[in-house]
This record gives C-alpha cells, structure tokens and sequence, in this order.
C-alpha cells in the first residue's frame, strides 16, 4: 500500500531542505582549518535532510498502491485517527484562544486576561460555566500568588485604559 | 581536584549545601509533585521537568537540581499506583507493572500491590544511586583523557539511538533529529557571531530560547492531544487497603528486587534505553527464570517487584552517561542536560573537576528523593489514588496556566510565549503525523556541543575528518552510529527483517 503521510511528510521536508539551502546560500563558508565558517554546519544538516526526505518520499511510493479505507498501521498496531476531523476542534480552540490571550496581554493585563483565558478554554474542554469560572478564578489566583508574589515576576498590569 | 578525591569525601562534599531547609523543601515538593506528574495517566516525568525547569531560574543550583530530581524519582515510581489501581500505567515506565498489579488490585489486595511497588522502587533508585556514585568518578577520570573527536562522536551517537529506537520510522526519527540540529544553529554563530535564520529579529540572535521551545514541545502538545480525546471511564479501585507488606515476603522478594536494580542500572546507562526497556526486560527474566511462569499476569508480586526495581534503577544509570560524558541516557537526562546549561554548568568529566559540591548535591539529592517517595507512598497512597479521578478539564487548564505563566517567568518576556506556542503546535502536529519529538528536542539540547566539538574536532585534525576515526573511542562511537544508520538495511539482507519506515 501507499503511504501517503509520508509522501506528505516527504514533500514537506525536501520542500524545507530547499528552503533552507537557499537561505544558507549568504553564509560565510569559512575553511575547515580555520574550523568552518557560519554556513558549514547548517549546509551539512541540510543536505542530510534533503537525503531523508527523498528516502522517506521513495519509501513512500515503493510501499505500493494505497487504498481508501485500507488500514495503514502495521501489524498488531492500532490504526492512527485521522488527520483531519472533529476531533481537532477542542486543540483549534485552544490554539486560537491562546493567541488571543497572547495579542491581548499586554493591554488587559495577567489577571483579566489569564482568568478570561482559563474560563474559555475550560469551558471549551467540556466543563460547565460555574465549573469553569471556579476554576479560572482558583488558578488564576494561585499562580499570580506563587510567580507574582512568591517568585516576585514583574507580571503584565491591566493598562487598556493607560493606552 | 577529581584525582586527589575519594567517592565517600565527592559524596559528602556537598551535604552542608544539600541539607539546607530551601534545598529539602525543594526536593519535598519536585518528589511530591513528580509522584502526582506520575500518578495521573498522560503526564510523565518528562512533562513535569518541562513545566517546573522556569522555575529554576531564580534558584541556586542545588534548589534546581532537587526539585527536578524529585520530579524525576517521583514520577518513575508513581505511575505504578494507576497501573495497579486503573490498568492505565500513568508513565510509560510502569508499563509491566500493570500485568501483575492490576489483578492483586482486583483480588482485593491493592495496598499489598502498591507497597510492593514502593519498597522495589525505592531499593532499585537506591541501588542506582549506589552504582552512579562508583562509577561516574571513574568514568569521569577516564573521559579526562577525551578530546573533541571523542566527544564528537559520543554526542552524535546519543542523537542516533535517540532516533534509531524513536517511536514509529527511523528515518523520521533522524529527519527530527535534524531538525532539532538545524534549530539549536538560528541565533549569532558562536564563533564568528554572523547571524544565522534570524531574519533580523534581535530576540532571535541568541538562539531559540531552549526552555519555552521544550516546554511547548511537550507541556503544549500534550495539552493539545489531551484536548483531542473524551473523559474516558476506566475501571479504577478506590479501596486501597493493607499498604507495608511482611518482612518475609520482602525476604522472597529480594533476590527479584537485586536483579531487577542491576538491569535498570544497566539499560539505564546506555544511551537512549529508557526504563520501559528496563522494565520489560525484568518482567521477561523473573518470568524465564520462575519456576512457575504461568502465575504471572495474574497478581504474581514479583511481577511488580522485578520491573519496579528495574525502571526506578534506570534513575541513578541514566545519569552516569549525562554527568560523566554529557550525553543523555534518556530524555529526562537530556532535559536535566539543558537545566545544568541554563545555571552555566556543562556536564562531562569537567563538571566533577570543576563543581564537585554540585556533582555530591545531586547524588544526596538523589538519594534523598528515593527516601521521600518510599514514606510518601507508603503514607500517602490513598491520597494519590484519588489523585486518578481528576478532571480532564482542570488537570488541562492547571498544566496550561503553569506552562505559561512560567515559560513568562523565564525572562519576563511574551515572545518566550510565543515560542512555546509555536513549538507546542509543531510538537502535536509531528505526533499527529508519526514524527518522534524526542530526536527533536535531544538534536536542539546537544545541537550547540556538537558544532562545538565538530569545529574543534576539525581544527585538531587540520581540516580532515578522516582523522576523526584515527582515535580508536572516536572510531568505535562512530562505526556504531554508522551502524545504526545501516542497521535496517543490514537486517533486511542478513535475517530479511523488514525494517518499517525504510
């Protein structure tokens, strides 16, 4: 059977080799003598990329033909979910609330934004909204008393309103 | 100062340093917490040091290294409490121990499980500690006499058997070996300070900050993947009852218990051998060498007691390679490796010469640790054992809020944070597709030593590599990484094994 994850995975890799050779092309080469310049390193680490990509890409084609709904995990495995699906949306939310918080942090703050960012993504992980606000406000609390005031971190202040 | 020191006098050198109410307090908490990391299915050892390294920043290094060894110690010997009261091993370590330790639970006899567990556990870490504190002097002495080939060649072999025994594919496993490689060379180049994928952001020219990358490889990315599943109902036991078990069964039991201490020292101390290897190698020789195999699997306690003492002892063995060589026997030891980094102490022959305080504090702490998990598990199991019914919900919120805040803490820096989240996000996506992280994080932890020592190497050898195998240590690690590399094809033509992922 075909592989297709790694085809996938291959592409993507030798995609990223090339890339990277091509960023690596300004680099200082150096000589060995001297113990290399800035691009030896990366080059070498490139180029054996590009080769276990093409490894992978071939091991993917030479695997035979795929076909839809064949099992492709090996024997006595259990076959991995799929990629795609609804069992990405609880991760997505998170993902996306976590960006949120990160674009926000600044300005609302580490206690308003932590504690609006917890009870989202506990509510997003199937808790209830009084579940979910008990447990925004009780972590919330207790890392702002252990790094902000235990540890002394200098945590970001509200300043929506300094702005 | 490593020549003229004996190992009772580098063992007791660091006692007053240790035996400080921070440093002990410190160790108390990373062993308790380790235990709980271990106790609740998903989480690991691994995770835990991950999420409690930024603490470690404003800590003096003895605080650091006995919190995160506590955490080690802790969370190796706790995930047998879920094994034996849910079947769910709560670290990959305790893998065995649910075969045995189950069906003593179902019998009624959970406590007798858990204490077997304890006391195996605590005699194989103690046993570990007793072997690091032996060897690593000598071994140390003798890596003196190493240069930069030989190191060269030891580090690159430690990357390989990473990626050769990786979950999934080999070549995968090296291609995130080489990732990891290629990420450990963004920031200014150490030599010549020319600025390397920084596409001229200042924050990025002194490299990826190592911590918020891990921690988001492993503490977001197992957030994500726990996000991904329901709240699964397993069969738990709640009734733990009778814990310390008679002195005449532990009698029975210590032949077990001295086996299994000395495979966990052993595999422990070959690179990348964790203690699930430990574990089941145990397993198989108590069961080969009893003389009624067939009670195994069906509550036989030197079924607990043989893996037990197996994957605890890999504890002390894992850290022999690290401290002696600088290479990891595991991947707690590769995060341990960045910890010393981040209190600028480098690991190998150099830290016994240099830091011997240090190199005694992590031996007591070690030892210490073993002596808390032994009371707090045989005091505390039934507080654990509810610590199974935990929420999904405000276990993922509860490892969110730590990982960030602290990630933040490191250098009071957002972009840290992002860091995290992007690593977090490449770490599940890798997963997600049959990509081993561990290669990844082990290739950017070892990434600069490697060009380090590659550079001097070639400097030593006047530009040509082939006299990088005209040192024989040199020559042997290498030959044994080429083989690695080989080994799938060798296999297919001499036994026709077919090696799965090329």
């Amino acid at each position: 059977m075909r592989d297709p994850r790694d085809i996938a995975i291959g592409v993507f890799f030798l995609a990223l080799s090339g890339v990277l050779l091509f960023a690596i092309q300004g680099f200082p080469s150096g000589t060995l003598a001297e113990g290399m310049g800035a691009r030896l390193m990366p080059l070498v680490l490139t180029l054996c990329l590009a080769f276990l990509s093409l490894l992978l890409l071939l091991h993917g084609f030479r695997s035979g033909r795929y076909q839809p709904g064949e099992n492709l995990a090996p024997a006595g495995r259990a076959l991995d979910p799929p990629l795609l699906g609804p069992h990405l949306k609880t991760p997505g939310i998170l993902i996306a609330l976590l960006t949120a918080y990160l674009l926000g942090l600044e300005y609302a703050g580490f206690l308003a934004g932590n504690a609006v960012f917890l009870l989202l993504a506990t509510r997003s992980l199937g808790a209830t909204w009084k579940g979910a606000a008990k447990t925004s406000l009780f972590l919330t609390v207790l890392t702002y008393l252990i790094f902000g005031v235990a540890l002394d971190v200098p945590l970001p202040a509200f300043s929506l309103l300094a702005r | 100062m490593l020549g003229d020191m004996g190992i009772f006098s580098l063992y007791t050198l660091g006692l007053g340093r240790t035996l400080q109410p921070d440093v002990l307090l410190f160790l108390f908490f990373g062993t308790l917490v380790g235990l709980i990391f271990g106790v609740i299915p998903g989480l690991s050892a691994t995770i835990g040091i991950a999420i409690f390294t930024p603490f470690t920043f404003k800590m003096s290094p003895e605080a650091s290294f006995a919190l995160l060894l506590g955490i080690y110690c802790g969370s190796t010997f706790g995930g047998s409490i879920s094994a034996i009261l849910a079947n769910i091993p709560g670290t990959i370590a305790a893998i065995m121990t649910v075969h045995d330790g189950h069906p003593m639970a179902l019998k009624g006899e959970a406590g007798r499980a858990i204490g077997l567990a304890t006391i195996s556990s605590f005699i194989g870490g103690l046993l570990s500690v007793v072997a690091l504190v032996f060897f690593a002097p000598l071994i140390a002495r003798w890596a003196l006499e190493f240069s930069a080939q030989e190191y060269f060649a030891i580090t690159l072999f430690g990357i390989s058997v990473i990626a050769y025994i990786s979950t999934g594919s080999m070549v995968k496993g090296f291609i995130s070996a080489l990732i990891g490689l290629l990420l450990a060379t963004v920031g200014a180049d150490p030599t010549t300070a020319y600025p390397r994928f920084t596409f001229d952001s200042v924050a990025l020219l002194g490299g990826l900050p190592m911590v918020p990358l891990i921690v988001g490889v492993f503490g977001f990315a197992e957030v994500l993947r726990m996000a991904e599943k329901d709240a699964s109902a397993y069969r738990r036991i709640t009734e733990v009852g009778k814990i310390i078990p008679s002195m005449r069964e532990l009698g029975r039991l210590l032949g077990t218990m001295a086996r299994g201490s000395f495979i966990g020292v052993f595999i422990g101390a070959v690179p990348a051998a964790g203690a699930s290897i430990a574990a089941i190698i145990s397993y198989g020789v108590e069961k080969r060498i009893s003389s009624h195999p067939e009670t195994f699997g069906t509550g036989e306690p030197r079924g607990i007691a043989g893996p037990e003492s197996a994957n605890n002892a890999t504890t002390g063995g894992a850290m022999i390679p690290m401290m002696t060589l600088g290479v990891p026997g595991d991947l707690v030891t590769a995060l341990l490796i960045g910890a010393m980094l981040i209190h600028g102490l480098h690991p190998g022959p150099l830290l016994f010469k240099d830091h011997p305080q240090i190199v005694s504090s992590i031996f007591i702490s070690l030892t210490l640790s073993n002596v808390i998990f032994l009371v707090l598990g045989l005091c505390g199991a039934r507080l654990f054992a509810k610590l199974i019914t935990l929420r999904r919900e405000v276990l993922v919120s509860m490892i969110l809020c730590l990982s960030i805040v602290g990630t933040y803490s490191i250098e009071n820096s957002i972009f840290h944070v992002w860091v995290y989240l992007v690593g977090g996000i490449a770490g599940y996506v890798m997963t997600r597709v049959g990509v081993p992280v561990s290669p990844l994080v082990l290739g950017f932890i070892l990434g600069p030593m490697v060009e380090s020592f590659f550079r001097q190497a070639l400097i030593l050898s006047y530009g040509n590599p082939i006299y990088f195998f005209a040192r024989p240590i040199a020559a042997i690690f290498l030959g044994l990484t080429i083989l690695l590399m080989l080994a799938p094809f060798l296999m297919k033509k001499l036994f026709g094994y077919q090696y799965s992922g090329g």
